[in-house]
Formats: C-alpha cells, structure tokens, sequence
C-alpha cells in the first residue's frame, strides 16, 4: 500500500513537472512584446550565434504578412496537437530535407511538397513516379518528400 | 477512340494531371496536350470546368484583414483553453492511476525517476546560502521556449510553398 501512495506521489509530481506546450507559445508572445533593451537584456547570456539566431527568426516572425502569419500560426497549432514523437519525427525530416537536398533542388521540393500534400496516397506515389519526378529527384529524396507529406500537419 | 482513351487522364486513373492543370503548376508543353485533350473529352472538360470553379471562388476569396493585436489576443486565448488547471494537473495522473489507465511498468518507471530527481534537487550544493533567484530562473525558462517555438515556426514556413516567400 505504502508503495502504492508513493508511486501516485510520483506520478503526480511527474505532472507538475511537464511542460504544457502552450507555455511555448506564450514564452513567443511575452519575448515579442518586450521593450529591445529588455530584450537585450534578457538574451545577454545565450550562446552568441542561438541568440543570432533567435533574434533573426524573431525579426523574421515580426516583419511577416498578418496572412502568412495568420496562416503559420493555424500551422503551428496543428502541429502542436501532434503527439511529441510525431513532432519530432517531422522535425528530423526537414532537418534531413535542408542537410541533404541540394539548394537548387529545394524550391522545386516544396513545390513538390505542397502538391503532394493534395494527395491520397495512391496519387503520391503515381505523382512521384512521373518520368518529370524522377529526372528531378533521386529515389532517397522522393521518398523523403513522401514521408514529409505524409507526416506534415494539415 | 482508343487512342483518345488512352491520353484520357480520367480513363486512365491520372486525374491528379487535370488537378495539376487546374493549379497551374503543369509545364507548358503538359498544358497544350491537356488543352488539346480537354476539347475532345466532354468527361475532362466537365471536371476540370468545375475544379476551375473551385479555384476561381479561392483566387477571389479575400482574407479579412486582422486586427494589430492578434497575435496577443491569439496567443492569449491559445494559452486560457490550453493550459490546464492546476487541479487537472494534480488530479489527473491520479486519476488514470486509480482507474488503472496506467499499467504498472510506466508507473514504476515514472516513480522512480520522479524519486530520483526529488533526491538529486535535495542534495544539490546543500550549503548553498543564497536564495536562488526565481525571475531569473524562469525567464531562462521562457526563453528556451520562446526559442523552441521559433524554431518550429521556422520549420513549418519552410514548409510551405517558395511562392509564400514573396509575403516574406
């Protein structure tokens, strides 16, 4: 019985402990609003290119179309609904898609992408055995555009 | 006949050629055999008339303009609906625990990792005098998930399609 309690115990102190993924996107929006001197002050000690890097997406964020940003964020929330395993299999992907894919090949990927997207999967595979596909693409990066489509949120 | 049949993307199960000419994003040379196709089959016509309707009502469809404060007022109610009670937080695990939604391995494995972290914070630096300091603590928090989130959100623009860039 005792161990009983203290595994509850446990598990409820595992509960507290997690972090809800809203906080994300609250941590976003409280960074955003902040005066650029608090900010400043605030990042002072990040590793200097994570905090290049931060505040360039957070420039980029900023300076974006409300539609696109509308759009993004309608993205985001999917993703977020995603379970952690699934958001973190998609981010591999891209993370693979941007290291191995050529520069030039990858406008033409996203293109591919976002058709691929309108498709049942019997379609994706006819799409992706097109003569125009294969000149394009290798067999690897065909099937890591599938596996992109497959996993992307709507 | 059998050689119209045989172009027919609708005879032939190649109707995503059709939903790609109906998107524009067909070569040029794919577009004049589908043009040319498309005045000889009344089946393709008729379907790619309506898909053109569909795309003619999206291209007209305007997005209404959004407020200065949306993305506060969204993140906002993001975080109202989302984050659970604190009660939830506590009762939840609880719960499932005591209606045996939980099997035993995870539980065991979740205690004793929950054990093991209680531990090691109580005897972290155990002379330490200076209280440690919370605002700080948490905006380091915050940050990182600032971080996180802006690196999600970079993943799923470089998602969409290059054509997207030009609204930066």
């Amino acid at each position: 019985m005792m161990i009983r309690i203290l595994i509850a115990l446990g598990v409820v102190a595992m509960g507290l402990w997690a972090q809800p993924p809203a906080q994300q996107a609250r941590a976003l929006e409280k960074l955003r609003r902040m005066a650029p001197e608090e900010r400043e002050r605030a990042l002072q000690d990040m590793p200097p290119v994570r905090r290049r890097i931060m505040e360039q997406r957070l420039d980029r964020w900023n300076r974006m179309a409300p539609a696109r940003k509308q759009r993004l964020q309608g993205s985001f929330e999917n993703f977020r609904q995603m379970k952690p395993e699934q958001q973190e299999n998609l981010r591999g992907l891209v993370r693979k898609f941007n290291e191995t894919m050529p520069t030039e090949k990858r406008v033409d990927g996203r293109r591919a992408l976002t058709h691929l997207r309108k498709l049942d999967p019997e379609g994706r595979k006819k799409f992706l055995a097109t003569p125009r596909m294969k000149d394009r693409f290798s067999d690897g990066e065909r099937e890591l555009l599938a596996e992109m489509a497959q996993n992307m949120p709507d | 006949m059998n050689a119209k049949n045989n172009q027919c993307p609708m005879q032939n199960g190649n109707a995503e050629i059709l939903l790609s000419y109906c998107a524009r994003s067909l070569e040029a040379e794919q577009v004049a055999q589908i043009e040319q196709h498309l005045t000889a089959c009344a089946e393709c016509r008729a379907w790619a008339a309506e898909q053109q309707t569909v795309w003619a009502a999206m291209d007209a469809w305007e997005a209404e303009p959004v407020s200065a404060d949306f993305d506060a007022a969204l993140f906002a109610r993001i975080a109202s609906t989302e984050q659970p009670s604190v009660w939830q937080r506590w009762t939840e695990p609880v719960r499932q625990f005591l209606q045996g939604g939980l099997g035993w391995r995870p539980v065991l494995s979740a205690g004793a990792l929950a054990l093991t972290l209680v531990v090691a914070l109580s005897i972290e630096n155990p002379f330490r005098t200076e209280p440690v300091g919370q605002t700080v603590k948490l905006e380091a928090q915050e940050i990182e998930q600032a971080e996180r989130a802006l690196e999600d959100l970079e993943m799923l623009r470089q998602l969409e399609p290059p054509e997207e860039e030009t609204s930066l």
